[in-house]
């Protein structure tokens, strides 16, 4: 069985959701992203406490009916990809002190 | 188009302010000479105020936010402003002259993930800068200030306005920014005071000096592509807007003024009385700016350089009417491409028809020669 995987975003971002799209900056190295709708979804929720596969389950396959295999490799590539930026915090164990202090909106 | 630009066409497409620049205070520790702004301080905002304009800038869809001034660091609460900031996640850009930044600012700075700092520096030599900020030792301070940055790993952009004081500066500066080992920009545009006085537009670069500016390789790239002579504008040029100023942008003074840009002091709304997104959707004057296309402007819409010209509607509102031409940017597309602007033909045509209406007396030649009266009602 593969270990669980916690995200939560960095703090050296800047972010705006702009329609259903979130536009996510590195203060790190300036790599610009936007996101989709679902890719938003993820981002929202990735709050350093809640495993990923279950973010994929609530957030991901409720709200798009999205087969939950196909759902969790996007999941996958796309934490894989904001991480190499540190747009991500990516780690096995649940991540703490890393979202507190940051708002969405 | 770049991503960037896709998410600016998008938050046009649905009305979103994705920028705002918000001074927070008009005092300064320097008296640059070819400063816009009254430093004394009218009732600036309070640090609950401005952090509830940014609680509001986030939920309305702000993305960019450049905090300037004045100098930001004249006030005391800079950081905690800062860090409310950047908790609502901008992408915040600081403007500063730098005097203030120690290492422990620098560091303060670069933990809170600021994007990038601009610094304005007038010359590499102290005694033209100095002069120009009157402040002494001015330069020293700031160019410490982009170490200390630098040794954080911020990204700084050393901003060169020039004047026909510090002109001949200009490759010193850009020298001096290489070393320094952070980009540069330079900007030869002196706008008039806030309150209207006009009197240091007396500082801009003469034309002939424009010129070389404009013809710079090193500053704008491809010099032919850049000054070649401007097509004839297609449809796309006509119906376009000339700028961000009210559509995806606007500017907050350190008093809760809105206005379209910070060089547009056109009053649209106060965030001490309005609800930010009151003002940004519903008033007048913003909606006005917004229904402006290049077609509608009397004299620049039948301009060869409609289509390329660097037009600021504020600088043009502060000519008199926010639908005529800018003349320092008809000097620009002049200076650029050596073709007269439409608002220069016509001005010339004018100057050259001699007085609109004229009065002379009949007198006899052979007793009064030769014509000794002619007086002027109306000049055109």
């Amino acid at each position: 069985m593969m270990a669980e995987k916690y995200i939560a975003r960095s703090k050296a971002i800047a972010a705006r959701l702009v329609g259903s799209e979130m536009m996510v900056m590195s203060a790190v190295d300036s790599t610009f992203f936007t996101l989709n709708e679902v890719a938003s979804a993820i981002w929202q929720a990735a709050d350093g406490r809640t495993p990923l596969s279950e973010i994929v389950a609530g957030k991901v396959c409720k709200q798009f009916d999205v087969d939950p295999e196909q759902a969790q490799r996007g999941a996958d590539r796309f934490v894989d990809e904001l991480s190499q930026h540190g747009i991500l915090l990516v780690s096995d164990q649940p991540l703490t002190g890393t979202d507190s202090s940051l708002e969405r909106r | 188009m770049s991503l960037l630009a896709e998410m600016n066409q998008k938050a046009l497409d649905l009305g979103l302010p994705i920028s705002v620049h918000l001074d927070i205070t008009y005092r300064c520790n320097e008296r640059c000479v070819h400063c816009y702004l009254d430093h004394d301080d009218h009732g600036e905002m309070t640090t609950a105020e401005i952090v509830d304009v940014l609680e509001q800038l986030a939920d309305a869809g702000v993305f960019f936010l450049a905090l300037s001034g004045g100098e930001v660091l004249m006030r005391r609460d800079f950081f905690e402003i800062l860090e409310r900031a950047r908790q609502l996640l901008f992408n915040v850009k600081v403007k500063t002259n730098g005097v203030m930044i120690r290492q422990k600012e620098a560091a303060r700075l670069r933990q809170l993930g600021v994007e990038q700092i601009q610094i304005s520096v007038y010359s590499h030599r102290p005694e033209v800068h100095d002069a120009i900020t009157k402040l002494p030792g001015s330069l020293k301070r700031t160019i410490r200030a982009i170490q200390f940055l630098k040794s954080q790993g911020l990204k700084v952009t050393l901003a060169n306005v020039l004047m026909a004081g510090n002109f001949s500066d200009q490759s010193g500066v850009m020298t001096l920014a290489r070393e320094l080992g952070v980009s540069y920009t330079v900007d030869p545009t002196i706008t008039p005071k806030m309150d209207g006085d006009r009197s240091i537009l007396a500082l801009r670069i003469p034309g002939s000096e424009l010129k070389q500016v404009l013809h710079n390789q090193e500053l704008v790239g491809n010099v032919e592509q850049f000054c070649a002579p401007p097509l004839a504008p297609d449809e796309d040029a006509l119906d376009g807007f000339p700028c961000s100023a009210g559509h995806t942008a606007c500017y907050i003074s350190p008093y809760g003024d809105v206005f379209p840009c910070v060089q547009f002091p056109l009053p649209s709304g106060n965030v001490r009385r309005q609800k930010f997104l009151d003002i940004w959707r519903h008033s007048t004057q913003l909606k006005e700016v917004r229904s402006i296309r290049a077609r509608d402007l009397p004299t620049c819409s039948t301009c060869a350089h409609v289509g390329t010209c660097t037009r600021c509607p504020g600088l043009a509102y502060m000519e008199g009417n926010m639908r005529g031409p800018s003349t320092a940017d008809c000097e620009k597309s002049f200076q650029r491409t050596g073709i007269p602007s439409a608002n220069m033909l016509a001005r010339a045509r004018a100057s050259s028809a001699g007085p609109l209406i004229q009065i002379r007396t009949l007198a006899d030649p052979l007793q009064n020669p030769p014509l000794a009266v002619e007086e002027t009602l109306l000049s055109a």
